[in-house]
C-alpha cells in the first residue's frame, strides 16, 4: 500500500467516523439504512469515495455507530436490535438522573470490546477456522438451542397478580403468550420477504430495512409517543461508579456474547449479551451495561472483522452482506489496515461519546422528547419511503404491529429476531421447501 | 466525586404529569376519568393504552395475512442475467435460458451455467440433487430451463442464482439432432448435436483427454475432462483409437476450433463394429502420424502409470 492509499484511508476513517457519530444520534436510524443510502450515493458519483477506501469509511460508520447510537437508544428510545436490552436499565439509570453515567459504561464497554478484538487476532487466526467448520456442519441445531433459550427464558412477569384463580393465571401467561405470538407473528413474517422481493427489484439489496425499521425502530418510536416518561435532571459524573473487577467481568460476559452474535447467524448482540450473562452468573447492572457495550461492538464490528481474517473469510453480518458484492479482502495487510481503522475509529467515537451525551441531556431537558421522536419518526419515513417505496412502507406497518405487541404486553423485543432465525434454521434443517409448500410461497 | 447539575428549564415534566389527572375545575384528583366524578367538567380526551394495544394486534394479524396474500399472488419477476447488478443482491427472480454445463459436487450439491442471451449465470443448489433426480429436473447441458432464486453477489465468486426449491427448476429437453461431422460448424454453434466417429487420436493430457474423431465427413475435436472421465466407469472403452463411438454434446468453440461439448460422458457409447473405414476418413493420414507423435512423446513416467494401472485392474479382476 502506497502512502497516498494510506492517506486516503485515514481520511475517510475520519470522514465515516464523524459521519456515523452525528447519524447515529439520530433515534430509529439504522446503520444498514445509512450504508445503504451512502452505497446508493457512491454509485452514482464514484469519484466521492476512492476504491480503496470503502472498507474504511464503512468500517469506520460502523464502529462510530455501534459506539455511539446507545446514547439515542437509552434517553429517547428506539433502540435497534442490538441495544433493546440496555435500554431498561439504561432507564432506571436516567431515572436517577444518572444517564450520563450508564451512557458512559457502555462507551467504556465499546472500548473494551475493541481492545479485546486486538488481542483476539491470534484466536481468530488460528482457532476460528476450525470452530467455523464445526459451526457449518451444526448450525441447524445450535440456532435451534439460541431459540429454545429465547424461547424458555421468558418468565411470568404478571405471576401472583389477580384475585382469583383464573385471574391469575391470566396474568402469569399474558406476557409468555404474547411474547410466543410475537415469535410466531414474526416468523412467518420472515418466511414471505426472505422467500420474494417485495421491494423493487433494484432495491433488493435493502430487502429486509423496512421490516427491521418497524420491528424495532418505529414501534420503540410509538411506544415512547404513549408514554409519560418524566426526564428528571441528569448529573454529569466526572467518574463511573465501577472498579477494575467488575469492568473487567463486564468485557468478559460481553466478549462471549458478541463473539457468540458475531458468528451464529441471527443471532443479535442483545441476545448474545444475555446468553453470556446468564453464562458468566452476573447479577449486576453496572456489569449488564458495560456487558452490552461490548457485545453491541462486536456483534456488528467483529462480525464484519471477521470477513477480513485471511485464514477465515466469514461472512456475517449486514455490513457484510451489503459490500460482499464490491470488495473482498485476501492479505494480511487488508485485515491489519481494517484493524488500524477500527481502533482510530473506535478512539475517536470514545471521544466523541462526552459532548454528545452531554448535548443530548440538554437537548431532553430543553426540548419535549416527543417533538424529538416525530421528526425522528418522519426521517425513518422519508428514508423508508425513499428507498423502498410503498410497498417498503406496507412491510414497514405490518412489522411495527408485531413489533408493538412486545412493547405493550410486556414481553421481549428480542423475539422479533425469529423474523431471520427460524427460516435459518429450518433452510439449514433441510425443511425450508416443505414449510414454502405449506404456506403456497413456493 | 465533583458532580454538576444541569438546570432544568422546560416545564416541570412532573407537573405536567399532574395537569393531567388533575380537574381544571375543582382541582381534585380524578385519574383516568374522562368526565370528574365530583364536579362534572369534561376532562381533556386522552387516548386508551387499551387502544393501540388493539392496533397493535390488528395491525399485526390483519396486516400479516395481506402480506402473506400479496406474496402467494406475487410470481418472481422474469428478469435478464444482464440486467443483475449490485443492487439486485437477494432479489428472488426467474431467469429463463440454455443449459451450458452442469457440475455436481459433495453429497447432494447441483450446479449449473444457464445462458439466457444477455449473459450467463451460475443456478446452484447445496442440497437437493437427490429431490432433483426424483423429480427427473436435473438438466442437461442444451437443454432449456426456467430457474427460481435468490441472486447472490459476491465480489469473490460472483454473480450466482441460489435454488431454495428443487421443484422451481423446469427443465425442457433440448432436441438432439443427428448429424455428421460435416454440419458441426460455427453457424450450429449451441446446438445439441449426436455424432457418431471413429477415434483418430486421443491426446491424454494432465486436465483430461482430448479425442479427436473422424467421419467419412470430416474430424472434430471432443474434449473429455479429468471431471468428466471420473465420473464414467471403464472409460478407457472410449479412449481407444480406432473404436467407433457415439457422442452427445453442444457445438461449441475454443480458440476458434470447433468442438462437441459432451452433455454427459456416460451417454458416449462404444459401438462394437467397424462401420467407418479409416481410409475413407478426410485428412485420416495425417492425423494418424499426429497420434502416433503424440503416442512417442508419451513421457515414460505417464506410461509406467498406465501400465501400473492396468496391472491393478487385472489383478482386481
Amino acid at each position: 500500500m502506497d502512502s497516498m492509499a494510506a492517506l486516503q484511508i485515514l481520511i475517510y476513517t475520519i470522514l465515516g467516523t464523524i459521519i456515523g457519530g452525528i447519524l447515529s444520534m439520530v433515534p430509529a436510524l439504522h446503520i444498514f439504512n445509512v450504508s445503504g443510502i451512502a452505497l446508493l450515493i457512491w454509485f452514482r458519483w464514484p469519484f466521492l469515495m476512492p476504491e480503496v477506501a470503502l472498507p474504511a469509511f464503512f468500517m469506520a460508520m460502523l464502529v462510530a455507530w455501534a459506539n455511539i447510537n446507545t446514547i439515542p437508544s437509552m434517553f429517547i428510545g428506539a433502540p435497534d436490535e442490538a441495544a433493546v436490552f440496555v435500554v431498561l436499565p439504561g432507564q432506571k439509570y436516567m431515572l436517577q438522573g444518572r444517564g450520563y453515567e450508564a451512557s458512559i459504561l457502555t462507551g467504556v464497554g465499546s472500548l473494551g470490546a475493541i481492545v479485546m478484538m486486538v488481542l483476539l487476532t491470534p484466536f481468530l487466526y488460528y482457532t476460528l477456522p476450525f470452530i467455523k467448520n464445526i459451526r457449518s456442519q451444526n448450525l441447524a441445531w445450535i440456532m435451534l438451542l439460541f431459540i429454545i433459550y429465547m424461547l424458555m427464558s421468558e418468565w411470568p412477569k404478571g405471576s401472583g397478580m389477580g384475585k382469583t384463580v383464573w385471574e391469575r393465571f391470566t396474568w402469569a401467561w399474558a406476557n409468555l403468550i404474547s411474547g410466543l405470538t410475537t415469535f410466531a407473528l414474526s416468523a412467518f413474517l420472515g418466511f414471505i420477504i426472505l422467500n420474494r422481493t417485495m421491494v423493487p427489484l433494484d432495491m433488493s439489496f435493502q430487502g429486509i430495512m423496512p421490516v427491521f425499521v418497524g420491528l424495532f425502530a418505529v414501534a420503540g418510536i410509538i411506544q415512547n409517543l404513549v408514554s409519560h416518561q418524566a426526564v428528571p435532571p441528569q448529573h454529569e459524573s466526572k467518574s463511573i461508579d465501577v472498579d477494575y473487577r467488575l469492568l473487567g467481568k463486564g468485557i468478559f460476559a460481553g466478549t462471549i456474547g458478541g463473539g457468540l452474535a458475531s458468528i451464529i447467524p441471527a443471532v443479535t448482540g442483545g441476545i448474545g449479551g444475555i446468553i453470556a450473562g446468564a453464562a458468566t452468573g452476573q447479577r449486576d447492572d453496572r456489569i449488564f451495561v458495560i456487558s452490552q457495550g461490548v457485545s453491541k461492538t462486536i456483534y456488528y464490528v467483529g462480525a464484519f472483522l471477521l470477513f477480513f481474517v485471511p485464514t477465515l473469510m466469514l461472512s456475517r453480518g449486514g455490513m457484510t452482506i451489503i459490500l460482499k458484492p464490491l470488495f473482498t479482502p485476501y492479505t494480511n495487510q487488508e485485515y491489519f489496515m481494517i484493524l488500524s481503522v477500527i481502533m482510530i475509529s473506535g478512539a475517536l467515537s470514545f471521544l466523541m461519546m462526552f459532548p454528545l451525551t452531554r448535548w443530548t441531556i440538554r437537548l431532553i431537558t430543553h426540548v419535549d422528547y416527543h417533538i424529538i421522536l416525530w421528526i425522528a419518526l418522519a426521517i425513518v419515513f422519508v428514508i423508508v419511503y425513499g428507498l423502498t417505496g410503498w410497498m417498503g412502507m406496507f412491510l414497514m406497518g405490518v412489522s411495527t404491529g408485531i413489533g408493538l405487541i412486545p412493547a405493550f404486553y410486556h414481553s421481549r423485543k428480542s423475539n422479533c429476531m425469529a423474523v431471520l432465525l427460524v427460516w435459518m434454521v429450518l433452510s439449514q434443517g433441510g425443511h425450508g421447501p416443505a414449510i414454502l409448500k405449506f404456506f403456497r410461497l413456493d | 466525586m465533583q458532580e454538576k447539575t444541569q438546570p432544568t428549564i422546560c416545564p416541570d415534566p412532573q407537573k405536567a404529569l399532574l395537569d393531567e389527572v388533575l380537574c381544571p375545575g375543582c382541582g381534585k384528583f380524578v385519574g383516568a376519568y374522562e368526565k370528574c366524578p365530583y364536579c362534572g367538567t369534561e376532562m381533556k380526551k386522552r387516548i386508551s393504552i387499551i387502544f393501540f394495544k388493539r392496533a397493535a394486534l390488528v395491525i399485526a394479524f390483519g396486516g400479516l395475512a395481506l402480506l402473506w396474500f400479496t406474496a402467494v399472488k406475487m410470481k418472481p419477476p422474469l428478469i435478464h442475467v444482464s440486467d443483475i447488478n449490485a443492487r439486485y443482491n437477494n432479489a428472488v427472480v426467474e431467469i429463463k435460458g440454455m443449459v451450458e454445463s452442469v457440475r455436481t459436487k459433495g453429497k447432494d450439491q447441483i450446479e449449473f451455467d444457464v445462458d439466457d442471451g444477455t449473459g450467463s449465470i451460475k443456478a446452484q443448489a447445496f442440497r437437493g440433487r437427490a429431490e432433483m433426480k426424483k423429480l427427473g429436473n436435473i438438466p442437461r447441458a442444451g437443454d432449456q430451463v426456467s430457474v427460481i432464486g435468490s441472486v447472490q453477489l459476491t465480489e469473490k465468486y460472483g454473480t450466482s442464482l441460489m435454488i431454495n426449491i428443487p421443484e422451481k427448476v423446469k427443465v425442457t429437453p433440448a432436441k438432439c439432432e443427428k448429424v455428421t461431422i460435416d454440419k458441426v460448424t460455427i453457424e450450429n454453434k449451441g446446438k445439441l448435436v449426436e455424432v457418431t466417429g471413429e477415434i483418430v487420436i486421443a491426446d491424454k493430457k494432465d486436465i483430461g483427454t482430448f479425442l479427436t474423431i473422424g467421419d467419412t465427413t470430416g474430424m472434430v475435436e471432443v474434449p473429455l475432462f479429468k471431471s468428466d472421465l471420473q465420473r464414467v466407469k471403464d472409460n478407457d472403452r472410449f479412449t481407444t483409437v480406432g473404436k467407433e463411438i457415439v457422442v452427445i454434446g453442444t457445438v461449441d468453440e475454443y480458440k476458434g476450433k470447433i468442438q462437441i461439448k459432451v452433455r454427459d460422458a456416460d451417454e458416449i457409447v462404444t459401438l462394437p463394429g467397424d462401420t467407418i473405414p479409416s481410409k475413407n476418413i478426410p485428412g485420416y493420414a495425417e492425423a494418424a502420424r499426429k497420434e502416433k507423435e503424440i503416442e512417442s512423446k508419451m513421457s515414460p513416467n505417464m506410461k509406467n502409470a498406465e501400465n501400473i494401472a492396468e496391472n491393478q485392474e487385472i489383478m482386481a479382476y
